[in-house]
């Protein structure tokens, strides 16, 4: 992403995209609305650009110091707008010349004389030009006379409210931190550099860090916080205390922050380091002696640690190189789990090639060069598994690497440990002969094991009539490519190829470790040890990160007149489907199936595709639905019919299988519900009962290991990891309107019919 | 220890591996109900067994002898969860946001659910439905196309057909050998009074158990059960099997289909288990598991066979084997998908042979040994997945913790001996699924 400085010259030839608004914490409203722009922006081929200002306009128009404090430096505010996928940033002083602009002109002069505007995105209540004049109905006015796309993107409400910069900064001033971190969508954090302090803490048993902060940000309530520090590229459990150490003498009335890092022994002074605030465990409070204090730190501390044994929330433990390694702890279950991915953006050879590399890397390895060898001491680590499957999110292609095992047995063994050894040697040490390439005979048998794979989806009729429907869908684009490749890039394949794709896995693909369990930090070092091997065997660099390099609010005074700042993960691309089509197959089969595409849902990021949930739920998601009860248990058209969201490429799915001498009756019931529901025709308890089945999906999800860790990973795929309490908030806001609306939305884009007759009822 | 919960029985048991605990409660009626609990999960899980299945489609009922369509028990099934104006029970238990199912097998039905919200409401909702099912002829006829499109469905389907094709070839007479959902012919004929006939003989609660999972109030279900239980007696009802000839019919059957990957599997009749030689409870369980180990050391990735068929091309990694063991059959099914499925299968057979021939590998014997003891543990995380275990136990008279120390009486020496049937070459069977062209 190239950032723009306020004198910097702005290219007006370039179509862009742009999104109006200051962003302070990038919190989840500003995330969809920044994500919507680059969405849009990527339908039309233009280029995704935000306008925004270095300062909060707050501190010009009232100069007296009414503004509260930042929820974030500009470089965060940067790098995390860079995340979203947005390519330029513009930065404009909010001059008192500037804030004198008439609406019109700053729309005419700056977003189309200097920015080439074709499309605005915008928040709800967005206001512009002098004296906030300029307003939604002006800018909608203005922009259907110029003929440039306008989109509103909708508020984010989570907890009862809607989530702005304010309410934020209003919540963290009452220490109230969890909720700051579930609107802001990570943890409110301050970054500071550690200073000498009076070492009281060490005295005591426990050396905290004291860390000089940044006056310009927003100041939590005083008291003693959960916490997680960031230390260069590792992120470690902590407790601190903020505020003026009421209970020691001569106490400094200047608010201190101070931090104690669980399980780490660091030199920090001098150091830079980051913290960010999860809960608050009490307010400060004055105790009668010292006595009293340490006897409270001491039930902090051991609140502090349960909190985050127990909390089961994702976090990024470190970042090794450019790999960055996910946790989740939980001590409710026997097993771990963990997962490697890598990532790239997928094309017809990288799909047969990279499907082909998972099963050779997973059939044997330096130290165990059979299948069988392989399988025996997996099992006799208590039957731990190595698993791995490619898989796609859009245009996305994913290679996953998964492991799970005991984590611990009764002859103090941990078979998880061992099982995740094994993991990292197939992929750190890969069977190869003495010319490093995969052995000829284990090459033939994969290869055949992959052919086979491949024929055999097109045993499964209901598969088929999927695969077939997703092809008229994606027509050419590469989102219709299948993640396990197909049977002609496949026989072109050769040993060399392989060995070269291995490579480039380790090298350029992008690359996440997960893991997940009751996770001491013995074994958290050893992953952070084997992800490093990962990182130098693919010789990956550090990334160049302005948390690493600046600190600071404001334009530093050295900038370059542009900086170049990355998203940190690679994103599905938006989707455009390719037009209407409908096909009808003959084939010999007893049963007919049916396939419908719907465009029409919500971006993929959007935290209002929870409306698409329920939306799906309600037509044929569960057996509460429309399809389910109409066209199954009331017509009798179906055995099976049901409906799924495709979400990257925000579609719906409608598949049933039908008797051959009903297809079309069936077809018209089908489109009849999905009428039915965006006309509003249907019973008030189905979406009641739709809700509660969601409902009762979230919360089920913390009472499975694996499902905690896709839930995360999900999360970071989509650009917003989410807690289920948030997700039950969000799905809380969801109004009957809004899923007639959407459904409203609903287009039958392709439809594929297999059926085993050609003359048809109609 | 033993207490008494009037007039339920109450024993625990708990396992030392994980310390989870179990709790059995016995009625007078012979109504079992087996409680796990795991307190801090969100979901609870219910599961109903009905020892009621496919193969049972002739029974004594108040001494006369009934007879009733294949599919019958797969009918049944469907009535219970079948609509009525308030949605029927998957209505009502959607309604709480409870998902819920049910499968039929060879030998016993399986009704269960789970939920997060209003659990005893919907255990009551469901044991009201089986317990009190509409089996009037309106009922049947809704549910009847519903089946036909079900059957429909699997007669696409190559996996299914290969299946059942097996069993009809290694079966002569036992019910086994036939679809667990019937013919379209058969489903026809089924009527009201049929189900009726079945409901009245195997879904009394003298013959059911409930198995039940997670933060459970424990006291609240008791107090449920011992209302509704309170005039239940023990009902007398017994399936009568046809005897069944110790070999199969044998040799190849194939049949074309309309598929692009061929497959095939291979089936041996332990001719130990028939009608007229029945095995029950803990050694039936005790066979089960040995035979498992045995086949995890012959037949699983960890073998040299596999290896052997797999680098050769024969097999590949849809092959799969299920050793299906249950009171009156037990066979061994093993197959997948081949480019040439009858090379396949002959492979498979002389390869095992000969494997059986050279002895089970003690080490790798004692390897799956510890492979199924982590798999135990492992299922006791899931809510789910352990209550179905111990459904499936219920069957048996067995609890999930017994399992462990049934695999520590076991070796590989007495497992080769229990299963010597492997060495003949006439217990042994193929079904082939071609491509259509091909034919």
């Amino acid at each position: 992403m190239n950032v723009y400085y306020p004198n910097d010259p702005r290219d007006s030839s370039i179509p862009r995209g742009i999104a109006l608004g200051f962003f302070d914490g990038v919190h989840r409203g500003h995330q969809d609305l920044v994500r919507s722009l680059v969405y849009h922006s990527q339908k039309l081929g233009i280029r995704p650009a935000v306008f925004t200002f270095p300062e909060h306009p707050l501190i010009t128009i009232s100069p007296e110091g009414q503004f509260p404090g930042y929820l974030s430096t500009l470089e965060q505010r940067l790098q995390r707008i860079a995340d979203t996928g947005v390519e330029e940033v513009y930065l404009e002083d909010f001059t008192p010349e500037f804030a004198a602009l008439e609406p019109l002109e700053f729309l005419d002069q700056i977003l189309i004389g200097q920015l080439n505007a074709q499309l605005i995105v915008i928040g709800q209540d967005y206001h512009f030009g002098r004296d906030g004049e300029g307003d939604l109905q002006l800018l909608q006015k203005w922009s259907s006379r110029q003929g440039i796309d306008l989109v509103v993107v909708p508020d984010v409400r989570l907890h009862g409210d809607k989530v702005s910069s304010s309410r934020i900064r209003r919540l963290i001033a009452h220490g109230e931190a969890n909720l700051a971190a579930s609107c802001l969508g990570t943890p409110f954090e301050m970054t500071g550099t550690v200073i000498e302090g009076r070492k009281l803490g060490r005295k005591l048993g426990f050396p905290t860090a004291n860390i000089e902060i940044d006056s310009d940000l927003a100041m939590p309530a005083f008291g003693v916080y959960t916490t997680r520090t960031r230390v260069g590229d590792r992120t470690y459990e902590s407790i601190t205390n903020i505020g003026i150490r009421p209970t020691i003498q001569d106490a400094s009335p200047v608010p201190n922050i101070e931090s104690f890092l669980f399980d780490a022994n660091l030199n920090l002074y001098g150091r830079t380091i980051t913290v960010e605030f999860l809960h608050r465990l009490r307010p400060e409070e004055t105790y009668d002696s010292l006595l009293d204090l340490v006897a409270q730190v001491q039930i902090d501390l051991e609140q502090a640690r349960a909190y985050h044994r127990t909390c089961e929330q994702g976090y990024e433990l470190a970042e090794v190189s450019d790999i960055p390694v996910r946790v989740i702890k939980s001590t409710r279950f026997a097993e771990a789990n963990a997962v490697v991915t890598f990532r790239t953006r997928i094309n017809r050879r990288d799909a047969s090639l990279f499907a082909l590399l998972t099963r050779l890397m997973t059939a044997s390895c330096h130290r165990y060069k059979s299948r069988s060898s392989l399988s025996a001491a997996l099992d006799s680590l208590y039957g731990a598994n190595i698993e791995a499957d490619v898989s796609k999110d859009g245009d996305l292609l994913n290679l996953h690497f998964a492991v799970n095992g005991l984590m611990h047995w009764t002859d103090h063994s941990s078979p998880f440990a061992s099982a995740l050894e094994v993991l990292f040697d197939l992929l750190l040490e890969p069977d190869f002969d003495e010319n490093d390439l995969f052995r000829q005979d284990h090459f033939d048998a994969e290869t055949q094991g992959l052919q086979m794979e491949l024929l055999a989806r097109e045993n499964d009729k209901a598969k088929y009539s999927l695969d077939q429907c997703m092809k008229l869908l994606c027509g050419d684009q590469i989102f219709g490519l299948r993640a396990s490749g197909d049977l002609e890039t496949l026989s072109e394949i050769r040993r060399e190829d392989l060995t070269i794709a291995y490579q480039r896995m380790l090298k350029e693909l992008e690359c996440q470790v997960a893991i997940a369990g009751d996770l001491s930090t013995e074994l958290l070092e050893s992953v952070l040890n084997q992800t490093a091997r990962l990182s130098q065997q693919g010789h990956r660099h550090t990334r160049i990160s302005p948390d690493k390099t600046r600190n600071g609010q404001g334009i530093p005074p050295d900038h370059p007149r542009m900086i170049a700042l990355t998203d940190r993960l690679l994103r599905p691309t938006a989707f455009n489907p390719a037009p209407i089509a409908e096909v009808r197959e003959v084939k010999q089969v007893e049963q007919a199936r049916i396939c419908l595409a719907y465009s029409g849902l919500q971006p993929y990021f959007s935290h209002h595709s929870i409306v698409d949930t329920l939306l799906n739920s309600m037509l044929g998601g569960d057996v509460h639905s429309l399809l389910f009860e109409v066209v199954r248990e009331q017509l009798g058209l179906a055995y099976s019919v049901y409906s799924q969201n495709s979400r990257y490429l925000s579609t719906l799915l409608v598949i049933a299988g039908v008797a051959p001498d009903r297809v079309d009756e069936a077809r018209r019931a089908i489109d009849e519900q999905v009428q039915n529901l965006a006309e509003g025709r249907f019973e008030p308890h189905l979406f009641d009962r739709a809700k509660t089945m969601v409902e009762s999906h979230l919360l089920s999800i913390p009472d499975d290991l694996d499902s905690l860790l896709s839930h995360l990973m999900n999360g970071v795929t989509l650009g917003r990891v989410i807690s289920v309490p948030d997700s039950l908030s969000l799905l809380k806001s969801v109004t009957r309107e809004q899923v007639i609306e959407r459904a409203g939305q609903l287009t039958l884009q392709s439809s594929f019919i297999l059926t085993a007759k050609e003359d048809q009822d109609l | 220890m033993t207490q008494s919960y009037l007039p339920f029985i109450l024993q625990e048991t708990s396992d030392p591996l994980t310390g989870h605990v179990l709790r059995t409660f016995r009625h007078p009626s012979g109504f079992i109900v087996k409680i796990l609990p795991r307190p801090g999960f969100s979901r609870r899980f219910a599961a109903l067994t009905v020892p009621y299945g496919s193969i049972h489609t002739t029974f004594e009922q108040e001494d006369q002898l009934r007879t009733v369509p294949d599919g019958t028990a797969h009918f049944l099934e469907h009535c219970v969860f079948s609509r009525d104006e308030a949605g029927g029970l998957l209505g009502r238990l959607s309604a709480l946001g409870a998902s819920a199912n049910a499968y039929t097998s060879h030998t016993h039905t399986l009704y269960y659910f789970s939920s997060v919200f209003a659990f005893s409401e919907g255990l009551n909702l469901y044991l009201d439905a089986v317990l009190s099912p509409y089996l009037e002829p309106d009922r049947v006829e809704v549910e009847r196309p519903v089946i036909m499109a079900e059957l429909d469905q699997y007669l696409d389907d190559p996996d299914t057909v290969c299946y059942v094709q097996l069993l009809n070839n290694m079966y002569r007479h036992h019910p086994v050998r036939r679809d667990i959902g019937g013919t379209a012919e058969s489903v026809r004929t089924i009527t009201s009074l049929h189900l009726k006939q079945v409901w009245s003989t195997f879904y009394q609660p003298g013959k059911l158990s409930l198995t039940l999972v997670g933060d459970l109030n424990e006291q609240e279900i008791l107090d449920q059960l011992r209302t509704r239980l309170a005039n239940s007696l023990p009902i007398e009802g017994q399936a009568v099997l046809p005897d069944e000839p110790v070999n199969p019919e044998g040799g190849i059957i194939s049949k074309a289909m309309d598929v692009s990957a061929p497959s095939f599997l291979v089936g041996i009749k332990d001719p130990t288990i028939l009608p007229q030689t029945p095995l029950e409870g803990r050694e039936l369980v005790m066979r089960q598991r040995m035979a498992r180990l045995a086949f995890d050391t012959l037949l699983s990735p960890a073998s040299s066979l596999y290896e052997d068929l797999f680098t050769r091309g024969m097999i590949n990694d849809s092959f799969g084997y299920h050793y299906a063991c249950e009171p009156t059959f037990a066979f061994l099914a093993a197959g997948g998908e081949s480019k040439d499925p009858q090379s396949a299968a002959e492979n498979l057979i002389a390869g095992l042979q000969q494997a059986f021939r050279k002895g089970l590998d003690p080490d790798l014997f004692e390897i799956q040994k510890r492979a199924a003891a982590g798999d135990f543990v492992r299922s006791l995380d899931s809510i789910e997945h352990s209550g179905l275990i111990q459904a499936q136990c219920n069957q048996h008279g067995l609890d999930l913790f017994d399992y462990p120390s049934l695999y520590d009486k076991m070796d590989a020496a007495t497992a080769m001996d229990k299963l010597k049937f492997l060495a003949d070459p006439d217990c042994y069977s193929v079904s082939i699924i071609t491509r259509q062209t091909e034919v």
